[in-house]
């Protein structure tokens, strides 16, 4: 006999009561854990496909809102407003490598994919691309595609088979590697061909530039907002601006797992308080035998302790499987935007596991000091009289 | 011990059947998808938007736009692609700034332009949801 | 003869507040000497079981004093006192109080292990005890498998748990019927003659004429 053991066998005496309390503390932590696992996956997934850019500057027309900007980021297709010339004005810049892009959309299978059009060489050079299955682009103009990895994935083609874009049909001439970021989930092919196939005229969506030397980031944008007339975004600041925008969803989303967890330790410290009551015999019994105050004490700190590393655990599994049913779900109004192409997927990693067990522990522990505390102060006689 | 076995047990079949039956469900486009190309989707489609008006000849017709698009930009003009659909299925016609899923196919529309009589590409709804209004979210 | 392993000193116990006041000890003497088979007795009240739970330092006296082995329980902490109870002390109750979740063998092991009895040597120790009160074949038994006297005589053992010199019991066979009271004095006796001090609050005539030392408490005082 040890103390954990009379602790167990304490709190599965009463298995109903052990359970409900058991489950109040499981959801708090579950809807902490889902909240926390969805919104870190985000928050990753958005940092990687800023990552992904390779870009250091994002040039773009002067009249775009934050919502095209975002787009960059998320995958999304592009107006075409910036005139072809806007590039070379860009390129002639000394230390600014430039390339364009011009994104659309088509079906595959009933499903919407994003169509990039691009000068192939450069853009393979730009992103330093490697090349799965088949071969690039033999020439600028070339009338093929190139599958992003997710795409040959998703919708089975291989190199040899054809797609149909705007009526017009294109053999699959390659199949890039995975590169874990945007990149996977387009259709490449040339920007002549593209801006024919989609009747825009000599226009783009936007230009990605890198630069030489990091540290002059500053006097580069100046030098292409005096030749063309653009914006100039960073790559960082494009995304603080997305993270920002996810920072005050996620806000309250947090409240509201943060309300669930306070209701579990508010019933935790109900039920405990509830037991030393009716166990007041038994404790005044533990004392007549020889229990000191400090052993009451620990005794009923350490149920609550257990209460607080099951329904820990307990709880990363259900908000793990929640926060996986919830994912595809999560849908509408300004969170599309973000999510589009940022598809939220459960992501648990060691971090939050223990974060979500450490909080559980702590709040129990805590919800259980006063409830122990009075149970030590009972003297064994008042206990032991009480019929 | 046992019975927290089985409560992990029911949790976690809970969770895998419905992440089963959310994995089937048919996928609803949005405007901004199938903007560029639209004949590329063949056959019954589901896309959703908003009802940014209608056409003045005819009840029956008017216009949906991209729902993302049209929260960021808060205004109902400012839509550049509009696509047009017609529903023929009686009452249910949404109202100005209905956020809706509709079900359809393409197909003709005969409409007097400048030039004659032409036939235009339409949406043709089977079925119309409405989710929500969103007028009030434009301020 | 044995020295006196407890004893009192003018000891007064006063029960509630302002008006209602219950004058349950008004100052009682007694010297008990070790090794000795005493009882109290008196009419129904407070004041024998009150003056019990004083001598075992469960409750604390309004004035005077309670000196267990020469040592003055009221100057010793609680930690101190709960010390005292687990090693010198054992205590037998009326209604058993024994803990319902735990089996007769896990209650004698839940003294032991506020008496510091190493884990290893407990579960021996325990059956040894069980076996001493006739019951080894009730290890596993929960208190609700047993009758009311296998249940005191599981109390007993588990107030042996520590080997304390001293045990008091209150009113060890109030609740049980004739049989079971037999099994629980020849007990009593057994554990008597292997040298502890008992203390006991009885009604039972023949348990106190057979005890070596009579107190009985009349009005608060005992009786001369």
């Amino acid at each position: 006999m040890n103390t954990l053991k009379l602790v167990s066998k304490n709190l599965l005496r009463r298995k109903g009561r052990f359970i409900f309390t058991l489950l109040g503390i499981t959801i708090g932590m579950a809807a902490f854990v889902a909240l926390l696992s969805l919104s870190g996956s985000m928050q990753s997934e958005i940092r990687k496909q800023a990552a992904m850019l390779g870009a250091n500057l994002i040039i773009t027309p002067k009249n775009w809102c934050a919502y095209d900007q975002i787009s960059i980021l998320t995958g999304e297709s592009l107006p075409e407003s910036l005139q072809y010339e806007v590039l070379e004005k860009v390129a002639s810049v000394d230390g600014v490598t430039a390339i364009p892009y011009l994104t659309q959309k088509t079906a595959i299978q009933n499903s919407p994919v994003l169509v990039t059009g691009m000068h192939p060489q450069e853009t393979l050079e730009f992103k330093e691309w490697e090349i799965a299955e088949g071969s690039f682009f033999s020439a600028q103009d070339e009338r093929a595609v190139v599958l992003g990895s997710s795409i040959a994935n998703s919708f089975n083609l291989q190199v040899g088979d054809t797609l149909t874009i705007r009526g017009a049909q294109f053999p699959v001439i390659a199949i890039l590697q995975a590169t874990g970021g945007n990149d996977d989930i387009a259709v490449y092919l040339p920007l002549a061909v593209v801006q024919e196939i989609y009747e825009v005229g000599n226009y783009i969506s936007f230009i990605a530039a890198k630069v030489d030397d990091l540290a002059q980031m500053e006097s580069y944008e100046a030098a292409i907002l005096d030749v063309a007339n653009v914006a100039v975004t960073s790559d960082k600041q494009l995304l603080s601006t997305v993270l920002s925008m996810l920072g005050t969803v996620n806000m309250t989303l947090q409240l509201i797992a943060g309300v669930a967890l306070i209701a579990a330790a508010f019933g935790i410290i109900n039920t405990m308080m509830a037991a030393i009551y009716e166990r007041r015999r038994e404790i005044g019994i533990l004392r007549a035998i020889g229990a000191k105050r400090g052993s009451i004490f620990r005794i009923f700190l350490l149920e609550s302790g257990v209460y607080g590393l099951l329904g820990g655990l307990l709880g990363v599994v259900l908000g793990f499987v929640t926060s996986l049913i919830a994912a595809p779900l999560i849908s509408g109004g300004d969170m599309s935007v973000l999510l589009k192409g940022a598809t939220p997927q459960a992501s648990l990693d060691a971090t939050i596991v223990l974060t979500a067990i450490a909080f559980s522990l702590v709040i129990s522990v805590a919800a259980g000091m006063y409830p122990a505390w009075k149970a030590a102060k009972l003297t064994p006689v008042e206990a032991i009289s009480y019929e | 011990m046992k019975k927290i076995a089985f409560l992990m047990v029911v949790i976690l079949a809970f969770g895998a059947l419905a992440g089963c039956a959310t994995g089937g469900s048919t996928k609803t486009l949005t405007i901004n998808d199938i903007q560029t190309d639209p004949f590329s989707f063949t056959g019954e489609i589901v896309i959703t938007g908003v009802n940014a008006g209608f056409f003045h000849d005819d009840p029956q017709v008017f216009f949906v736009v991209d729902t993302a698009e049209l929260l960021a930009c808060k205004d109902l003009a400012c839509g550049a692609f509009q696509l047009p659909v017609i529903y023929e299925g009686g009452g249910g016609l949404p109202e100005l700034g209905d956020e809706v899923v509709i079900t359809g196919s393409w197909g003709t529309y005969r409409v007097q332009g400048q030039g004659g009589i032409e036939d235009v590409d339409i949406f043709e709804i089977t079925k119309i949801e409405v989710k929500r209004n969103i007028m009030n979210l434009l301020q | 003869m044995n020295r006196a392993i407890i004893k009192t000193e003018n000891l007064e116990k006063i029960y509630g507040k302002s008006a209602v006041k219950t004058h349950a000890l008004k100052g009682v003497d007694m010297e008990i000497p070790a090794g000795s088979l005493s009882c109290i007795i008196g009419t129904s009240g407070h004041g024998k079981s009150t003056l019990l739970h004083m001598i075992g330092g469960l409750d604390k006296p309004t004035s005077g004093s309670v000196l267990i082995d020469g040592v003055a329980i009221s100057e010793l902490t609680d930690s101190q006192l709960s010390e005292l109870r687990a090693q010198k002390i054992g205590f037998v109750f009326q209604f058993f109080n024994l803990l319902q979740n735990l089996t007769a063998l896990e209650n004698i092991q839940a003294a032991m292990l506020f008496g510091s009895v190493p884990q290893a040597q407990q579960r021996a120790k325990a059956l040894e005890l069980l076996e001493l009160v006739g019951l080894s074949d009730k290890a596993d038994a929960k208190p609700t498998e047993l009758s009311g006297g296998q249940q005191q005589r599981v109390s007993i053992a588990r107030a042996l748990a520590n080997d304390p010199e001293i045990l008091l019991m209150d009113e060890p066979t109030g609740n049980l019927d004739s049989e079971s009271e037999e099994e629980v004095l020849s007990q009593i006796f057994k554990i008597h003659k292997a040298g502890k001090t008992i203390v006991i609050v009885t009604h039972n005539r023949e348990l106190a004429e057979k005890a070596e030392m009579i107190f009985e408490i009349q009005d608060g005082k005992i009786k001369t």
